[in-house]
C-alpha cells in the first residue's frame, strides 16, 4: 500500500525548544491515523507543515508523493482541511462560505453532498457566519473538509465544541469516509477519541514523536479514577489484590484507587463489600502521559514503533 | 479593567492625536506665512476667508474674525477636528461594545464578574480620559505652531475651545453607546450611530442660515460645541453648553447601562420575534460568489455602494461651487495667482478642488482594502483560502485585479456627477480630459495598493498603520510643501504629487510611469513575499 503521508526528518524550530523535530513519519493510503500529544506539544505545527502553510526548517513533507513545499497547489487538491479555529466570516451566510470556498476549489459544487452533509450535522446553512455557535462553526469547518470527498483528510481536533450526538456523527463520517478509501489525519488530545476512530496512533510530546502504536497496543497506558462508596466495611486488602488496580487509598466508607486494562478484577474484589455508589473518570490525556513517563522514568524517551 | 480598555484605545489614541496635532500645528504655523504680517493684509485675508466659508457652511462653521489666528483657527481647525475626534469616538464606542461583543471579549469580561453598568462606565471614564489626552496634545500643537509661525495664541482662549472639544467628543461616545445597544454586530453598529451622529451634524450645519431653526439646531451636540468660540477675539467659552454636553455624555452612558442590563449578550435590546424558518441545507446558488474578482466585489457590495454614492455625491456637491469660489479667489491677489494662466481658472480649480480631494479619497479607500488584506490573514481566512488549490501568488493578483476594478466603480460614479454638474453649471471641462483625470486615479490607487500589499505579505498586523501614515505624509507633504517652499525633491515624494493636475494640465507622465513602476515592484514584491512567509495565526 503506498503512503499518503511521509514526513522525514521534519523540523521547524521556533526556538527556546518550541517547535517539531526531526519526525519520521509514514501514514499508509487508507488508514485512519490518529496524532495525540497535549496542548503545545507541536500537532498544529506538525499539520501546517504538511499543509505548506509554514515551511520547515529542515526534512520535508509529502502527500501522495507530492511535496508538500514545491507543490503544494497539487496537494491541496486531494486534501480535505480543518484548522483549529475556523476563521471569521462576520456576516456571510454559511450557504455563502460554502459556495465561495467550493469555488476556489473549481470545478462543479456538488449540492447533493453538500445537503447530506448539512443534514446529517443539523447545520442551518442559512444563518449567517456571526450567528453561528463555536459547535456549528465547528460542523461548518467539517462539511467544508468532507464536502469534496478528498483522498486525504487533514482534521486538527476535529471535534472540539461538537455535542456527543454530533460527535457520534462525526465518527461515523470518518468510518465512512476509510469505507471509500479516503485517508484521515486527525490530531486530538482526547485519547478515547482516537480509539473511536483510529487504527494507528503517533504520540507527541514536548515537539517529537515519542510513539507509534496500533490502537491495541496503547491499552497498557489507560487507566481511570474510581471512587466507591461502601455501605459498611471497605474490602480494601481484597481490592489492593486485584490486578490491575494501584493507589488504594481509604477515607472512611469511601475507597480511591486507579486502574490500568480491564475492570473485572476490581468488580470481582468490590463484590466483598456492599457499593452505595461508584464513579469511574478517564483522566486527561495529559494526565495518563504525565503519570506513564514518570513511571517510566524516562524524561526523554526515544520513539518506538509499536505496530 | 481601567488598563485593558487603556490598551485597547491606544491605536485610536495615537492616531487622533497625531491628526490633531497635524491641523492644529500646520493651521497655526501656516496664519503667518499666508495672512501676512500687517494689519491690512490680515484683513484682507480675514474677508477673503469669510467669502470662502460662506460656500462651506455645509461642513464648517462661518468663520469669527477669520483676520485673526484664533479666528482662523476656530474655523479651519476646530472646525475640522470636531469631525475628527467625533469619528474617534463613533468607533471607540462601538468597538467597546459591538465589536469586543463580536470577538466574545464581553463575556469573558462579564464572566470575570465585572458587572455591565460597570464595564460601560468604565470604558466610558477611560475614553474621556484619552480623549482628553489627544485634546491636551492638540492645544500644545497649536500653540508650538503660533509661536513658531510668529502669530501666537492666546492660552485661556485655546483652552477653552479644547475643553468644548473634548466635551462633544465624551458626548458622541456616550450617544453612540446607547445606539449599539440596538444593533447587533459592529458594522450595523457603526452604521447606525454614524447615521444618527451625521444626522445631528447635519441638523446643525444645513441650518446655519435660518435663524428660525435655533431651536432645533440646539438638539444637535455640534451646535452646542459651536456655542463655544473663545479662540475668537471677544469670544468666550459657553459653560451651559458644554455642560450639556458632558450631561449628554454621561445620561446616555448610564441610559446605555440600563438598556445593556436588559438585554442578551450578543443581541438586541428590542427583539423581535422570528417565525418559524426551514433550515437550508445547500450552499449558496450564486454564481457570482464563485467568479474571481467578482466575488470580492459581491462581498463587498454595500460598502462599495455606499463609496460610490458617497464620492458622487461629494463631486456634485462641491463642483456646483466652483463657480462662486473661482469669482471669489479672483477677486484676492494670493489666490489668484494659482488660477492665472490657466486657459479657464474654473476646470482648472476644478481639477484642483475635485481631483486632488478625489485622489485622497481614493487613497482612504484603499487604505480600506489593504486592511482587508490584512485582516484575513490576522483572522484565518487566508489560511482557510491557501488551504484549497490557490496559488499564493494567485491570492495576491486578484487583491489586486478586485482592487481595480472597485476602484474604476467608485471613480466613474464620481466622475459623471462631475460631468453632469459641470455641464448644468456651465464649466466647459472636455471630456477627454475629464475621462483621463478619472482615470488617472486608478494608479493612484494600485500604488498604494502595492505597497499595501508588500506590506501586508510581510508583516501584516502592521500594513493599515504603515500605509495610512504613507498617505497622510503624502497629503501634508501635497498640501504644506508649496506653502513653506519645500525643495521639489521634497515634495515629489507624496504620491499625490505624482497624479498632478491633469484635468486643466498635461498629462505628468514621469508621474504615471513612477506610479506604475511602484505598482509592478510593490505588487511583485507581494507575491515573493507571500510565498516565502509562513501563513496561520
Amino acid at each position: 500500500m503506498s503512503d499518503a503521508i511521509r514526513a522525514k526528518a521534519l523540523t521547524k524550530d521556533y526556538g527556546g525548544g518550541r517547535g517539531l523535530f526531526d519526525l519520521d513519519l509514514e501514514v499508509p493510503a487508507g488508514e485512519v491515523f490518529g496524532y495525540l500529544g497535549p496542548n503545545g506539544a507541536g500537532k498544529t505545527t506538525t499539520i501546517r507543515l504538511l499543509m505548506g502553510m509554514i515551511h520547515p526548517t529542515r526534512g520535508g513533507a509529502e502527500i501522495f508523493g507530492l511535496d508538500c513545499q514545491r507543490q503544494p497547489v497539487e496537494v491541496k487538491k486531494l486534501v480535505g482541511y480543518l484548522p483549529g479555529e475556523l476563521p471569521q466570516f462576520g456576516g456571510l451566510r454559511g450557504s455563502e462560505v460554502v459556495s465561495y470556498l467550493a469555488g476556489l476549489r473549481g470545478g462543479e459544487l456538488d449540492q447533493a453532498e453538500v445537503r447530506r452533509l448539512a443534514g446529517r450535522l443539523q447545520l442551518d446553512l442559512r444563518l449567517r457566519f456571526r450567528e453561528l455557535s463555536r459547535g456549528n462553526k465547528q460542523k461548518l469547518g467539517l462539511l467544508l473538509a468532507f464536502m469534496h470527498e478528498p483522498r486525504l483528510l487533514i482534521l486538527d481536533e476535529p471535534s472540539g465544541g461538537l455535542d456527543p450526538l454530533n460527535q457520534q456523527e462525526f465518527y461515523l463520517m470518518v468510518d465512512e469516509a476509510r469505507k471509500r478509501g479516503a485517508t484521515v489525519f486527525l490530531s486530538s488530545h482526547i485519547l478515547s477519541e482516537v480509539e473511536h476512530v483510529c487504527q494507528r496512533v503517533g504520540i507527541i510530546r514536548q515537539g517529537r514523536l515519542v510513539q507509534v502504536a496500533r490502537m491495541e497496543d496503547l491499552h497498557h497506558i489507560r487507566y481511570h479514577h474510581v471512587e466507591v462508596d461502601f455501605a459498611g466495611e471497605v474490602p480494601v486488602e481484597a481490592v489492593r489484590a486485584a490486578e490491575g488496580v494501584d493507589k488504594v487509598q481509604v477515607d472512611g466508607h469511601r475507597l480511591t484507587c486507579s486502574v490500568r486494562g480491564g475492570f473485572g478484577p476490581l468488580l470481582a474484589a468490590l463484590n466483598r463489600g456492599e457499593v452505595t455508589n461508584m464513579i469511574s473518570h478517564e483522566p486527561s490525556l495529559e494526565e495518563v502521559f504525565l503519570t506513564y513517563y514518570r513511571d517510566a522514568d524516562s524524561s526523554d524517551p526515544e520513539p518506538v514503533e509499536v505496530a | 479593567m481601567f488598563r485593558i480598555a487603556l490598551r485597547f484605545g491606544r491605536g485610536g489614541l495615537i492616531w487622533t492625536s497625531a491628526f490633531g496635532v497635524l491641523v492644529g500645528f500646520s493651521n497655526t504655523a501656516a496664519y503667518g506665512p499666508v495672512a501676512g504680517t500687517t494689519q491690512a493684509s490680515r484683513a484682507a485675508f480675514g474677508r477673503q476667508m469669510a467669502a470662502i466659508g460662506q460656500q462651506v457652511t455645509y461642513l464648517l462653521p462661518p468663520p469669527t474674525r477669520p483676520d485673526t489666528i484664533g479666528g482662523f483657527l476656530l474655523w479651519r481647525g476646530f472646525g475640522t477636528l470636531v469631525i475628527a475626534f467625533a469619528f474617534w469616538a463613533l468607533l471607540s464606542a462601538v468597538g467597546a461594545t459591538r465589536g469586543e461583543e463580536e470577538r466574545g471579549l464581553i463575556e469573558q469580561w462579564l464572566g470575570a464578574g465585572t458587572g455591565r453598568a460597570r464595564l460601560l462606565a468604565v470604558r466610558f471614564g477611560t475614553f474621556a480620559a484619552t480623549a482628553a489626552v489627544a485634546v491636551a496634545l492638540t492645544c500644545l500643537a497649536c500653540l508650538l505652531g503660533g509661536a513658531g509661525g510668529g502669530a501666537p495664541l492666546e492660552v485661556g482662549g485655546l483652552a477653552g475651545q479644547g475643553l468644548a472639544l473634548w466635551a462633544v467628543t465624551i458626548a458622541c461616545y456616550g450617544l453612540t453607546l446607547l445606539v449599539a445597544q440596538q444593533l447587533t454586530s459592529f458594522r450595523s453598529g457603526a452604521a447606525a450611530a454614524g447615521g444618527v451622529l451625521l444626522v445631528l451634524f447635519f441638523l446643525n450645519s444645513l441650518t446655519r442660515t435660518n435663524p428660525q431653526m435655533d431651536a432645533v439646531r440646539n438638539l444637535s451636540p455640534f451646535r452646542l460645541f459651536e456655542r463655544s468660540d473663545s479662540l475668537a477675539p471677544g469670544g468666550h467659552l459657553d459653560l451651559g453648553a458644554t455642560v450639556v454636553l458632558v450631561a449628554v455624555g454621561v445620561l446616555s452612558t448610564a441610559l446605555a447601562a440600563v438598556l445593556f442590563r436588559s438585554r442578551d449578550v450578543g443581541g438586541a435590546w428590542l427583539r423581535g420575534r422570528t417565525g418559524h424558518r426551514e433550515a437550508r441545507l445547500t450552499a449558496s446558488t450564486n454564481p457570482v460568489i464563485r467568479v474571481p474578482v467578482l466575488r470580492g466585489l459581491w462581498e463587498q457590495r454595500i460598502g462599495l455602494a455606499v463609496w460610490a454614492i458617497g464620492l458622487a455625491v461629494l463631486a456634485g456637491f462641491l463642483t456646483s461651487l466652483v463657480n462662486t469660489t473661482v469669482a471669489v479667489m479672483m477677486s484676492n491677489p494670493l489666490f489668484r495667482r494659482y488660477l492665472q494662466g490657466t486657459a479657464d481658472p474654473h476646470v482648472a480649480f476644478l481639477g484642483l478642488y475635485w481631483f486632488s480631494f478625489a485622489a485622497l479619497l481614493v487613497a482612504v479607500f484603499t487604505v480600506v482594502q489593504v486592511a482587508r488584506w490584512a485582516g484575513d490573514d490576522l483572522q484565518g481566512r487566508l489560511e482557510l483560502v491557501l488551504a484549497r488549490p490557490v496559488a499564493r501568488g494567485q491570492v495576491i493578483l486578484e487583491r489586486a485585479l478586485t482592487l481595480a476594478a472597485e476602484v474604476v466603480l467608485i471613480a466613474a460614479a464620481g466622475a459623471l456627477a462631475v460631468a453632469a454638474v459641470a455641464a448644468a453649471d456651465g464649466i466647459h471641462a472636455d471630456a477627454g480630459r475629464l475621462v483621463g483625470a478619472t482615470a488617472l486615479l486608478l494608479p493612484v490607487a494600485l500604488t498604494f495598493g502595492a505597497a499595501g500589499a508588500a506590506v501586508a505579505a510581510w508583516l501584516p498586523r502592521t500594513a493599515t498603520t504603515v500605509l495610512t501614515a504613507a498617505a497622510v505624509l503624502s497629503y501634508f507633504l501635497q498640501e504644506l510643501g508649496p506653502l513653506f517652499k519645500w525643495p521639489d525633491w521634497v515634495q515629489n515624494l507624496s504620491l499625490f504629487k505624482l497624479y498632478g493636475t491633469p484635468l486643466s494640465a498635461p498629462v505628468f507622465w514621469n508621474g504615471v510611469y513612477a506610479m506604475i513602476a511602484v505598482t509592478v515592484v510593490g505588487f511583485g514584491v507581494a507575491m515573493l513575499a507571500m510565498q516565502r512567509r509562513e501563513v496561520g495565526r
